[in-house]
C-alpha cells in the first residue's frame, strides 16, 4: 500500500509539471500558432537559475521563484522575437519556425552546457526533507509545493487569459490576428507577452522538476517530449487538458517502471501517443478542430 | 521565367561538375592518409542519412525527427545477427535494412495519419522508443550502454580489410542513392509525392493515394538510413546506443536544412559537412550543440534554400543579369 501511495504521488507529481510544461506550449501555441520546441530549454534555464541562485548562492526561495521565471522569459523573448518571429512574418511553413525555435533551445543549451561542463546540476530539496503527513498519506515538501504551485499557476494563467482585457487580446490575436491588428491590437507584443507568460510557467515548471530528475544542461529535450506528449494526450489546443494529459502520462510512466519494467518506459509512451493519435486525435477532453 | 529554368546548357554544365567530382572522390583514395579516408567514410555516411531524410522531408513535404532510429534498425540489425547468427556482413547487411524497412512499413501504418508538429513528434518519440528499448529494455541481448564489438571484417585470405573497402562501399551506397532520387524525382511517384508536399488537397482530388506514397517514402528514409547503419557498425567495429540518441536525430535533420531541403546535391553536401565538422574542430565535444544551434539559426534566418539552393539561386541571377545586357547589347 505505501510503495502504491508512494508511486501515486511521484506519477502526479512529474505529471503535472510534464502538464505545466504542455501549458506553456499551448500558450504560445494558442497565440502564435508556432510550436515552440525550446519549451524544454525554458524548463532547464528555470532549474539552472534554481541551482544557481538558490542552491549555492543561498538566496531566499521567494526572491529566488521570481528570478526563476524572469531568466526564462528574458531567453524566451530573445527566442520569440529575434528567431521566431521573423519567421512568423516571412510567411514560412510551421515545420520551418519549429526548427528555429529547435535551433534556440540547442543554443542556450550549448552555452549553459559550455558553463557547467555538461555535468549535473548538484540540486538540493528546497522545502527542506522532512514530510507533511496527513492521515496515512506523507508527502515530501517538494511534492507539496509542487502540486500547490501547479494549481496556483494554472489557476492564475485561466484568470489573466479570461478575466483580464490583455488575455483578451492575446486570445483575439490567436483566433484572427488580421481581423485584431485592424482593431489596433499590436500583434508583435501580444505575441511576446504569451511568450512571456508560457516561459514563466515553464521556468517555475523547471525550477520544481529539478530535484526530482537527473538534471543537467542537455535535460531540455526529454522535457519537451514529455510535456508535448502530455498537450496531446490531453487535448491539443487546449492548456488546460495539458495538465490532464501530464498527469496520466506521469501515473502511467510511475505505475509502469515501478511495477511492470523499468527498460519499456519510453516503448509505453510511444504505443500511448500512437493509441490517442489513431483513435482518439483530439485527446482526452479536445475537440476535433 | 524560362530563364529561371533550368535549360541543356546548364545540365550540360552540372554533368561536368558531378563528373569531375565522382572522379576525385574515386582517385581519393590514392593521394590521402588513414585519417582523411576515416573522415570521407564518415561524411559518406552522413550523406547516405540526409539523402534518405531528403525522400521523405524534401519530397514528400513532411518532418522526421526519427531517422536515428532507422539508422539503429539497421546498425543492430547487422551487429545482432552477427553476434548470434554469425552472418557474414555481406549477407547481414541486406537482410538489417530489410529488417528497418519491414519495422517502419508497420510504423508508418500510423505515422503517416500525422502531419506538422504531430508528425514530429511521433517520429521523435518511435525513435525514443527504438534507443530506450537497445539501451535498457533488451539489455541482455544488445549489451545496453556496453554495446557489441564486431569482428573486424576479413579479405578473401584472411587479412582485415582497409579503409578503402567502406569507402568504396559507402560511395557506391551515395551514388545509388542519388541515383534512386533523382529517378525517384523524375517519375510517376516522385511527381506525386512533390504533390503531396505542395498541396495535399490538390494531389487527393487528382487520385494520389496520399498515405500510400507517404509510407513509401518513409519505407525509401529507412532503408538508406538502415544501410548507412549497416555499413557504420561494420566500419567503427562497435555498437552502443550513444550513436542513436536524441541529438543524433537533430543532425540529421540540420545536415539536411544546412545543404537544401528537396535538393539531392544538397543532402549530399550538407550531410557531409555535419558529419565530418566535428573532427574538423579542437575540443569540439564541448561546444558542439552550441554550434549546431548557431549553424541552424543562422541557416534559417539567412538561407532559407540551403547552402547548395542559394548557390543554384546565385547562378540563375547572374545569368538572368548576363542574358538581360546581352540583350541590351543587341
Amino acid at each position: 500500500m505505501e510503495i502504491f501511495i508512494i508511486t501515486l504521488v511521484g506519477g502526479l507529481c512529474t505529471g503535472v509539471l510534464y502538464g505545466l510544461v504542455g501549458l506553456g506550449f499551448m500558450a504560445i501555441y494558442n497565440a502564435s500558432k508556432v510550436i515552440n520546441f525550446s519549451q524544454g530549454a525554458l524548463a532547464m534555464m528555470g532549474g539552472f537559475t534554481g541551482y544557481l541562485l538558490v542552491f549555492n548562492g543561498k538566496l531566499p526561495a521567494v526572491l529566488g521563484i521570481v528570478l526563476v521565471a524572469a531568466i526564462p522569459m528574458v531567453c524566451a523573448l530573445g527566442i520569440g522575437r529575434f528567431l521566431a518571429e521573423p519567421l512568423v512574418r516571412r510567411n514560412v511553413p510551421p515545420t520551418t519556425i519549429m526548427l528555429a525555435t529547435l535551433g534556440g533551445a540547442l543554443i542556450l543549451e550549448g552555452v549553459i552546457g559550455l558553463y557547467t561542463n555538461f555535468s549535473w546540476f548538484k540540486t538540493s530539496l528546497v522545502f527542506g526533507a522532512r514530510p507533511v503527513v496527513w492521515g496515512m498519506i506523507r508527502i515530501s515538501p517538494q511534492y507539496a509545493a509542487i502540486l500547490i504551485a501547479t494549481a496556483v499557476l494554472c489557476i492564475s494563467y485561466w484568470f489573466l487569459l479570461n478575466k483580464t482585457k490583455m488575455g483578451l487580446k492575446i486570445r483575439a490575436v490567436g483566433t484572427g490576428p488580421y481581423m485584431a491588428a485592424l482593431l489596433g491590437i499590436k500583434l508583435t507584443r501580444m505575441r511576446m507577452l504569451a511568450w512571456c507568460i508560457s516561459a514563466g510557467i515553464t521556468g517555475i515548471a523547471g525550477f520544481l522538476i529539478a530535484p526530482l530528475m537527473l538534471s543537467s544542461a542537455l535535460m531540455g529535450l526529454p522535457v519537451v517530449v514529455n510535456g508535448f506528449i502530455a498537450a496531446i494526450i490531453g487535448g491539443f489546443g487546449k492548456p488546460m487538458a495539458a495538465i490532464l494529459g501530464g498527469i496520466v502520462l506521469g501515473l502511467m510512466i510511475q505505475f509502469f517502471t515501478g511495477y511492470i519494467s523499468s527498460g519499456f518506459g519510453e516503448v509505453l509512451v510511444f504505443i500511448a501517443l500512437i493509441l490517442v493519435l489513431a483513435f482518439r486525435p483530439q485527446g482526452i477532453i479536445g475537440e476535433l478542430e | 521565367m524560362s530563364e529561371k529554368g533550368f535549360n541543356y546548357k546548364d545540365r550540360a554544365r552540372v554533368v561536368v561538375v558531378v563528373c569531375f567530382i565522382f572522379l576525385i572522390a574515386l582517385l581519393f583514395p590514392l593521394f590521402s592518409s588513414p585519417q582523411v579516408m576515416n573522415l570521407a567514410i564518415l561524411g559518406l555516411i552522413g550523406a547516405i542519412l540526409t539523402l534518405g531524410l531528403n525522400v521523405f522531408f524534401g519530397y514528400c513535404g513532411q518532418i522526421n525527427f526519427g531517422a536515428a532510429g532507422f539508422f539503429a534498425l539497421g546498425g543492430y540489425g547487422v551487429a545482432l545477427l552477427e553476434e548470434y547468427l554469425k552472418i557474414p556482413f555481406i549477407i547481414s547487411l541486406p537482410l538489417a535494412v530489410i529488417f528497418s524497412g519491414i519495422v517502419v512499413s508497420l510504423v508508418s501504418l500510423f505515422l503517416v495519419r500525422l502531419r506538422g508538429h504531430s508528425l514530429a513528434l511521433g517520429t521523435l518519440a518511435f525513435s525514443l522508443a527504438v534507443y530506450t528499448s537497445v539501451a535498457r529494455g533488451f539489455k541482455n541481448v544488445t549489451g545496453g550502454e556496453d554495446g557489441i564489438n564486431l569482428k573486424p571484417l576479413l579479405l578473401f585470405d584472411g587479412s582485415p580489410v582497409g579503409e578503402w573497402f567502406f569507402y568504396y562501399l559507402a560511395l557506391a551506397t551515395v551514388v545509388a542513392c542519388c541515383w534512386l532520387s533523382w529517378t525517384l524525382r523524375k517519375s510517376r511517384v516522385g511527381r506525386a509525392m512533390t504533390e503531396i508536399a505542395q498541396n495535399e488537397l490538390a494531389a487527393l482530388s487528382f487520385g494520389v493515394n496520399i498515405s500510400k506514397y507517404l509510407r513509401l517514402g518513409l519505407i525509401l528514409n529507412s532503408l538508406m538510413a538502415g544501410v548507412a547503419g549497416g555499413i557504420f557498425v561494420k566500419w567503427i567495429g562497435w555498437i552502443s546506443p550513444e550513436y542513436f540518441g536524441l541529438m543524433p536525430n537533430i543532425i540529421i535533420v540540420l545536415a539536411l536544412v544546412v545543404g537544401g531541403v528537396g535538393s539531392i546535391a544538397g543532402a549530399v553536401v550538407g550531410g557531409i559537412f555535419i558529419y565530418i565538422l566535428p573532427q574538423l574542430m579542437i575540443r569540439f565535444a564541448e561546444i558542439s550543440v552550441l554550434t549546431y544551434g548557431v549553424i541552424l539559426c543562422l541557416s534559417l534566418l539567412f538561407l532559407p534554400r540551403g547552402i547548395v539552393g542559394e548557390i543554384f539561386n546565385l547562378y540563375y541571377t547572374h545569368r538572368t543579369k548576363l542574358n538581360v545586357s546581352q540583350s541590351e547589347g543587341e
